[in-house]
């Protein structure tokens, strides 16, 4: 019964006109950005957080939840049309998706890849609307340690899945930590790292970091394809709304892909990419003719795209429930949260469940926008791929430069902007990726907080951190990931000097 | 291994620099760790991590030499970037920064300017090839008439 009240709350908070066209624009975007390879739905997430400054807290929210799942699905489009994922996410879709298209039938591909999205996020969804609460009503019952040790063994889960070097990756993350830092101490307010400047007492905009980091350095390092063209594409409405039958024999993968999906949206760090290949691989496993995989056939096609998108609800669990994101997007979503003075965390969802639950009913409206778009108006879609990319990067940095400043309305916030964007793109091209780097940025600070108040509470005793057994689990957790990469090289360096000597 | 080598000791000059900033913080008043606790304990992990990333950067070229040296003169052939298309990202920087300086600094109003930023960008972006320009110009229109109506008129907005 609560639970039903609540959902009615969620209603309320979305059923309103300039809410649900909010939505339908924003997916809208999002599936237009996604289309366009080198343009990701994390890009698309980080413009969008600026305007909903100006925005009420529902249909601010409703507008980036809508921009990132149109923005997860987008990549599909030329995944299948021209064999590039339009996001990293899409990539295991071309294996498929692509054969079906060549073979002559592009919109049957696109239709599994539609569906498969709609009934994968939909599922995850549906689970997130009623793991959520459950979670919730556990995660009460951490404390300041625990929390702690469980950021620490997120952001070593995060750094562990980022491609490259894991040192790298764990240098990423502490320098995201430190970026955190700048501005106001947590307890005392005493400024810090500021060098004496007075526009940084209050921390770095957080919107000009995530825009600098995530759309400016990208863009830049996307000049050097300005001139790559794309090869020629056919769309077409041919049996793009696939069979009943058809999709009755592919339920279980449906199924297996979106808890495969789903959970791996729950872990920190390991994102749609990873879920749509393992997905992709089990479903060739599970298949009674492996050998097909590859040349063309649906259950490829929807086992990638149920789990890319299913990943989306997932990702929420951790954010809602104890204020942590396991991912880029989801730190997104966080900001666009604390703008409004929304705290996420199990208070939440006493103290506001109708946003809450609005939440979750956005990514179900947004969801259903998504299929209705895709399948009605694939074609424009398509279109903007034939968009010359020397058309699109000076406008979006355009949009950037407004994104920032209207954050504090000061032009301080653009050099911010262009600070980490550059910053970010010499990063990246040293092999020091984002991820951990932007979920340090967030973390970091929740860490510090945490381990804090823990200490004064426990009058500077560290010795909770391993008596108390969840903060013990996650520390082990933490431990284990951090030093097994390092046991691997070890043995496959002993097992290649052995097979030297042998020979 | 050079540039692996110069990254490294970059990020350990900045964080002896925020080390010494962090050490003039004060003392913790009213609790155990204060301010001061948490930047110097992640400096000297990044730190920590920054130097065992250069013990491995250097033993790694030392285990890896032969074939390290053979993969770098075959590098070395391969690349045949335009130097334009090499420098274009530093040109989109450029364009970036003046039209920063020029809305700080002047009184050109701010949609004229970034009217030809965008335009000036796109095209430059097109190796400035005549046909280019009138969609250059087109798409410039519109992203400043976006950049007014969503901004300025629906959310109301200050412009820069």
């Amino acid at each position: 019964m609560d639970i039903l009240h609540n959902i009615s709350l969620g209603i309320q908070q979305l059923a309103h006109i300039d809410v649900i066209l909010i939505t339908m624009v924003g997916t809208a975007m999002g599936i237009l950005v996604g289309v366009v390879p080198g343009l990701s739905a994390t890009m698309a997430v980080a413009m969008a957080v600026p305007i909903t400054f100006a925005m009420e807290a529902m249909p601010g929210l409703a507008l980036l939840i809508s921009v990132y799942v149109g923005g997860l699905t987008g990549g599909l489009v030329s995944a299948v049309l021209l064999r590039i994922p339009g996001t990293p996410a899409s990539i295991a879709t071309t294996y498929d998706g692509y054969p079906m298209a060549v073979k002559g039938e592009p919109g049957r591909a696109l239709g599994y890849a539609v569906v498969a999205s709609f009934l994968g996020g939909g599922f995850s969804y549906l689970l997130l609307l009623t793991l959520a609460p459950a979670v919730a009503r556990e995660a009460v019952k951490l404390g300041y340690f625990e929390i702690f040790s469980v950021v620490m063994c997120a952001m070593v889960m995060i750094a562990d899945s980022s491609q490259g070097s894991l040192l790298k990756a764990l240098i990423a993350g502490f320098m995201g930590m430190l970026v955190g830092m700048v501005g106001p101490d947590p307890i005392s307010g005493t400024a810090r790292l500021t060098f004496g400047f007075s526009e940084l007492r209050g921390g770095f905009a957080e919107a000009s970091v995530l825009i600098g980091l995530f759309a400016f350095s990208q863009l830049i390092s996307d000049i050097s394809n300005v001139n790559r063209k794309l090869p020629d594409f056919k769309v077409s409405y041919k049996n793009i709304i696939p069979r009943a039958r058809d999709l009755l024999d592919s339920k279980w993968n449906l199924l297996r892909s979106a808890l495969i999906g789903t959970s791996i949206g729950i872990v920190p760090g390991v994102g749609a990419t990873t879920a749509s290949i393992i997905a992709y691989n089990q479903a060739k496993s599970a298949s009674k003719d492996p050998g097909k995989f590859g040349t063309g056939i649906k259950e490829g096609i929807i086992a990638s795209e149920a789990a890319n998108n299913a990943v989306s609800g997932g990702a929420m669990v951790p954010l809602l429930t104890l204020g942590l994101p396991g991912c880029p997007v989801a730190a997104l979503l966080l900001s666009g949260l604390i703008v409004k003075d929304l705290t996420p965390g199990p208070s939440l969802f006493s103290s506001d469940p109708g946003i809450v639950y609005g939440f979750f009913l956005a990514f179900i409206l947004a969801n259903v926008f998504m299929l209705l778009l895709m399948l009605t108006l694939i074609k424009p879609f398509a279109m903007v791929l034939k968009i010359p990319k020397y058309l699109l990067i000076g406008p979006i940095l355009a949009l950037c430069v407004i994104g920032a400043y209207i954050s504090n309305n000061r032009m301080m916030d653009v050099w911010v902007l262009l600070g980490f964007g550059l910053f970010g793109y010499i990063a990246d091209k040293r092999g020091y990726p984002m991820g951990p780097l932007v979920l340090g940025i967030i973390l970091g600070p929740i860490a510090e907080l945490q381990l804090r108040r823990g200490l004064s509470s426990s009058g500077g005793s560290f010795m909770p951190l391993v008596t108390r057994p969840v903060s013990l689990i996650f520390l082990i957790i933490a431990l284990i990931v951090l030093c097994l990469p390092f046991y691997q090289e070890w043995r496959s360096r002993k097992k290649k000097r052995s097979g030297a000597e042998a020979v | 291994m050079r540039s692996e080598l110069t990254s490294a000791a970059c990020i350990m000059v900045f964080c002896a620099v925020l080390y010494h900033q962090a050490a003039s913080l004060p003392l913790p008043r009213f609790e155990i760790l204060g301010p001061a606790f948490f930047p110097k304990l992640v400096l000297s992990i990044i730190m920590g991590l920054n130097f065992l990333h250069m013990i491995m950067v250097v033993a790694r070229h030392y285990r890896e030499k032969p074939a390290a040296v053979s993969s770098a003169l075959a590098a070395k052939g391969g690349d045949e970037q335009s130097f334009f298309l090499r420098i274009l990202p530093a040109v989109a920087v450029a364009y970036f920064v003046l039209y920063a300086l020029m809305i700080s600094y002047t009184e050109i109003p701010y949609l004229a300017l970034t009217f030809v930023y965008v335009a000036l960008t796109s095209w430059t972006l097109a190796f400035f090839r005549p046909g280019a320009l009138l969609p250059a110009v087109l798409v410039s229109l519109g992203v400043t008439g976006f950049i007014y109506v969503v901004f300025a008129r629906f959310l109301e907005l200050l412009l820069p």
